[in-house]
């Protein structure tokens, strides 16, 4: 290909563009003015000590981590299940099952955050941190069930077949085998869910009853009135995405995997394998 | 495995997909149908079109449905516009091994809350904004411009909440174009517009197709956008389904069914926007001309 000037330029001037707006979040919270926005005041720390004084902050963050946290275990392990379970299916039962994993993630937004909140009312559960644990998990399924059974897909042919051969049992040879083979995937799939729960929105908006998350804290303070104390806050938690996001690249980059099997006894039969 | 496990090993993961996954959206249309949910006590419910009614009777409600369908097409002909060359650069022009980094910095902002981007887009363009003080101080303007809270507004936000999802298949799809049919096309003399026409596009139309499917139907469901950036005079429907559910408003058929009305127009839209794509990558003259 012949190299030109213009995409990579096109490139560099979308990452600054795209970047921009968050940088004036930073930007406007390292002031002492009373207002939001420009002229910026004398740069001073003040609206960051307001935001850590402040418990809703502390309440809203502690929520928000625990949801994260929670549904991207449970969600990896329903993506997990969903892929295992798709490997041994026909055709046609494995496509149905497949399309309605995916349903949430095609959803529209608003469209799946109503259903849900529906559907808790149906199954009598109010709106609370239960609830939203439920729609974040049923949100970050599809995703892990996507990175998870695409990891699965290259598995070795043989690999359980001999695990079993030689003497483990179904749950030792998930364990010691499959799940080794399948960790990349899993905690991949893991810290995106964290993320995507971390950063929701809609979900929390109509499932979290009178608890917000961070995000909807801060929709709900965007909405009456704006005092310096939200672009504190909103540093902090963009540091922390870009943190987390930093920890995602570093986990899912391309790398060796070791499966663990002291004895040498499993995985020797494969260890002459091309 | 034997039968008994392994029947309840897929059995599981099939009845949590059922009940959490579509249950949602059966339970959304039952509730479309009632009168009035949640019911008050001693009430018996009546089934009945009547939400449906109420769509179809009113002007209001259905231009904001057509609105709706307007912006999250012209949001994702704009993200489809911005993402093509963005993902090209990153997936031909950057080498393999700079070439994750470099996309990891493109979608850096991507992994922000929605309400943050949202946020940082009022920040730009309020009366207070970036944009308008800089303009102030070169002397363009001496009262703040407006622009804020109108139709240009929403659409750019929608844009700044949906962009990774047109950017993330466009990448996945060049990324794994053979590069000799690239080089083939230069040797033959085909300019630049030409490759993009005749050979990126059919060759990437599923990724290309399933990315305009995926933004179009987001962009419908997008909340925050419009509440934050968009004024009293720029209702979206995803506003108005939300409206339904706010406190004490009891018109929760009316939500239901209007979310339903949005799924189903919304996905036939959206697999019309596919098999567009699909369309345009198969017409004769493209054929032609990928066979020549």
């Amino acid at each position: 290909m012949r190299p030109n000037w213009l995409t990579p330029a096109a490139y560099w001037v979308a990452v600054a563009v795209l970047m921009l707006p968050l940088g004036l979040i930073a930007l406007t919270s390292l002031t002492d003015a009373t207002l939001v926005g420009f002229p910026l005041g004398r740069p001073s720390l003040r609206w960051y000590v307001a935001a850590l004084a402040d418990p809703a902050n502390g309440r809203a963050f502690l929520l928000s981590v625990g949801l994260a946290g929670l549904s991207a275990v449970l969600a990896v392990a329903a993506g997990t299940w969903i892929a295992l379970a798709t490997r041994i299916m026909r055709p046609a039962p494995r496509l149905l099952l497949l399309a309605g994993t995916l349903v949430p993630l095609v959803t529209p937004g608003i469209v799946h955050a109503i259903g849900l909140r529906i559907a808790i009312q149906f199954v009598g559960l109010d709106p609370g941190p239960i609830a939203m644990l439920l729609g974040h998990t049923v949100h970050a399924t599809p995703l892990a069930a996507i990175m998870v059974g695409a990891r699965l897909t290259t598995t070795a042919p043989g690999l359980m077949d001999a695990a079993r051969d030689l003497g483990a049992g179904p749950v030792r040879a998930f364990l010691h085998v499959q799940v080794p083979w399948l960790r990349p995937a899993m905690v991949g799939a893991a810290l995106l869910s964290a993320l995507n729960s971390f950063d929701d929105f809609v979900r929390s908006f109509f499932l979290g009853g009178y608890q917000p998350t961070l995000p909807v804290l801060i929709f709900g303070r965007l909405r009456s009135g704006l005092t310096p104390e939200i672009n504190a806050l909103s540093t902090l938690i963009l540091a922390a995405s870009v943190g987390m996001a930093a920890i995602i690249a570093w986990v899912v980059r391309p790398r060796k995997v070791v499966i663990r099997d002291p004895e040498g006894t499993f995985m020797a039969p494969c260890a002459s394998r091309p | 495995m034997s039968r008994l496990p392994r029947l309840l090993f897929v059995a599981i993961p099939v009845l949590w997909v059922v009940a959490a996954h579509l249950g949602p959206l059966l339970a959304m249309a039952r509730i479309s149908l009632l009168d009035a949910y949640p019911a008050a006590p001693g009430a018996v419910p009546v089934f009945g079109l009547h939400a449906y009614a109420a769509f179809a009777a009113s002007p209001g409600y259905r231009a904001a449905l057509v609105h709706s369908l307007w912006l999250a097409l012209a949001a994702t002909a704009i993200a489809l516009t911005l993402s093509w060359p963005l993902a090209w650069h990153v997936a031909v022009h950057v080498p393999p091994a700079r070439r994750i980094r470099r996309l990891a910095l493109l979608v850096a902002p991507f992994w922000t809350s929605e309400v943050l981007r949202m946020f940082a887009l009022v920040l730009l363009l309020a009366n207070r904004g970036a944009l308008n003080a800089a303009l102030r101080w070169i002397g363009a303007t001496n009262a703040p411009l407006a622009l804020l809270y109108g139709n240009g507004s929403v659409l750019l936000g929608v844009v700044y909440t949906v962009l990774l999802t047109m950017l993330l298949p466009l990448f996945a799809a060049f990324d794994r174009l053979p590069s000799d049919v690239l080089d083939v096309a230069t040797d033959l003399g085909a300019g630049r517009w030409r490759r993009q026409l005749f050979v990126v596009l059919p060759l990437a139309a599923t990724g290309i197709a399933s990315g305009v499917a995926l933004t179009f139907l987001l962009c419908l469901g997008v909340l925050v956008a419009p509440a934050l950036l968009g004024g009293a005079g720029t209702p979206t429907f995803a506003t108005v389904i939300g409206d339904f559910f706010g406190a004490a408003s009891g018109r929760w058929p009316m939500g239901a069914a209007f979310s339903l009305v949005l799924l189903v127009v919304g996905t036939i839209c959206a697999g019309g926007l596919a098999l567009a794509v699909r369309a345009l990558s198969a017409t004769p003259t493209v054929r032609q001309r990928m066979g020549a």
